[in-house]
């Protein structure tokens, strides 16, 4: 179906039906075959066979063990090819194929305990203590994948040695008070 | 290993209260950054896998944590004048307030963008490209690397693709109208997308919004004997309406924006009560006097012109957007790309 000029001139397109406007980018990515299911090869006599399914032909050879693969158990990144189980542990050069997918971002939590608890004051006698601890058992745990600032750790570790601070001479001042009131 | 991967923050970024998003470019992905406070959630779309990219116009009517920060020092520079006597600098303040409020829903409405990134096993929205002007520049940057990484496009590719799908079989489902991107013709009826755009909850939160901006307003004109019991009833039946917000929420039966909303007057509620207890401590020490009368749950009503007045603006803004999501029609999803 021949598209619209409007599309051919630059790359914009609007909806026929609600008339909003919409830019598509397409790539050659486009083009290429959706992978095929289940599209190993059958093995014949005399030829390598995948490593998990004795029956397949091998297509490749694990970067790291050198286990045989057929065409489904190849997972191949970064131009290397690895077998599931060296991806799965992550062993050796197979980590590069185990992307991080999630981060727990330790600094941040040390940093907005004791300054939340602020908004409800008397929370700050646990929060403080929380996020020292916190800061200091995931002191070494990396930070944001993308961030590369680290002050959130030192800054609400501050803010909560500072914290418990003002609590250690409340108590102490209120106690001395009583003393004193006793006497 | 994966600290050592440089990454460039490409243009946008969306921050909300709790959850944010981002793109950032690496040497030959792109970065899809979820965080949510505390955890940060990647995927990664390498420059030979993508598809396509897609931007539909779409308002999106998304209160960042920038506009909260501006908001409340809105606030305060309020505070501090209406405390300075100075008349003529209030005026401008909320002179100043309704251009935000008009250039913001404006560029909400029109000046707004849905855009979506289409591999061949996944067509995930990009939430922090929500403007058009940042769609742009995106682009701009993004394009051209991907061009670099795969081959040039022949022309007449139309025809090379014709019949062909992009991106993952669910994705291609329209959402609420057949939108085929050129002109293609109607697709089948899709199933909508899960939880519903109100509930009884949802009206008795913007009922109740809606009367303390009545309350507040008549407060202002004349004095109501029984306006302090009234408004806590109003901020009871909030609450009360918040909580089972957040568990239609959590429950998936509602879809998300009014928890937010919930959650915003919360706060406020919050900063109310703390406002309330600074100055009523600030009058006692003027007048001289230690021991502060504890008022109990009266400390979350507004005491006094500026704060009723401020009160009223902000349960005025939040019923507005409310009932802005609540009432309105689906809005337009981004495009099924689909060639024939």
């Amino acid at each position: 179906m021949p598209l619209p000029q409007s599309r051919e001139a630059s790359g914009e397109a609007w909806c026929t039906l609600c008339g909003a406007r919409n830019r598509a980018l397409a790539f050659p990515a486009i083009l290429t075959a959706p992978p095929a299911a289940g599209g190993a090869a059958p093995a014949l006599g005399g030829e390598a066979a995948c490593f998990d399914h004795p029956n397949k032909h091998a297509e490749a050879a694990c970067r790291q063990c050198g286990r045989y693969m057929c065409r489904l158990c190849s997972v191949e990144f970064g131009n290397e090819i690895w077998c599931p189980s060296c991806v799965a542990g992550r062993s050796g050069a197979a980590q590069a194929a185990h992307p991080e997918t999630s981060r727990t971002l330790y600094d941040s939590i040390v940093l907005t305990l004791p300054l939340g608890s602020l908004l409800v004051w008397p929370v700050t006698a646990l929060a403080a203590p929380g996020a020292l601890t916190i800061g200091a058992a995931r002191w070494k745990r990396p930070t944001s994948l993308v961030r590369r600032w680290r002050w959130r750790m030192p800054v609400g570790m501050a803010v909560a040695l500072v914290e418990i601070g003002l609590w250690t001479w409340g108590i102490l001042y209120l106690a001395a008070r009583s003393g004193m009131a006793g006497k | 290993m994966a600290d050592s991967i440089p990454y460039r923050k490409l243009p946008g970024s969306r921050r909300g209260m709790f959850f944010g998003s981002s793109v950032w470019m690496g040497p030959d992905h792109l970065l899809l950054v979820k965080s949510q406070r505390f955890q940060e959630e990647y995927k990664r779309f390498y420059f030979r896998d993508v598809q396509a990219i897609a931007v539909a116009d779409a308002p999106r009517f998304h209160i960042s944590s920038r506009a909260v920060a501006i908001a409340a020092l809105w606030l305060v520079a309020l505070l501090f004048t209406m405390g300075a006597r100075g008349v003529s600098a209030t005026w401008w303040l909320w002179l100043i307030a309704a251009a935000l409020v008009a250039a913001w829903a404006f560029i909400s409405a029109k000046g707004s963008c849905v855009c979506r990134l289409y591999t061949a096993v996944s067509a995930d929205p990009l939430p922090s490209v929500y403007r058009r002007w940042t769609a742009k520049k995106f682009l701009a940057l993004v394009e051209p690397r991907i061009r670099e990484a795969q081959a040039a496009l022949e022309g007449g590719w139309e025809e090379a693709v014709a019949g062909r799908q992009v991106g993952p079989e669910v994705a291609r489902l329209p959402v609420r109208a057949p939108l085929s991107l050129f002109g293609a013709a109607p697709l089948a009826e899709a199933p909508r997308p899960e939880g519903r755009r109100r509930s009884v909850a949802c009206f008795v939160f913007l009922a109740a919004l809606l009367g303390e901006v009545a309350l507040d307003a008549a407060t202002l004109a004349a004095a109501i004997p029984a306006a302090v019991w009234i408004m806590m009833g109003l901020l009871a039946a909030q609450t009360a309406a918040a909580v089972f917000l957040f568990f239609q929420r959590y429950r998936g039966t509602l879809r998300p924006g009014m928890e937010k909303l919930a959650l915003a007057k919360l706060v406020w509620m919050l900063a109310l009560l703390y406002i309330n207890m600074i100055s009523a401590g600030v009058q006692n020490a003027a007048r001289g006097q230690t021991a502060m009368v504890d008022q109990g749950a009266a400390w979350l009503v507004p005491t006094g012109s500026v704060l009723a007045t401020a009160d009223a603006v902000v349960a005025f803004a939040l019923c507005a957007v409310g009932a802005v999501m609540t009432l309105r029609l689906d809005e337009a999803e981004p495009p099924s790309l689909r060639v024939t």
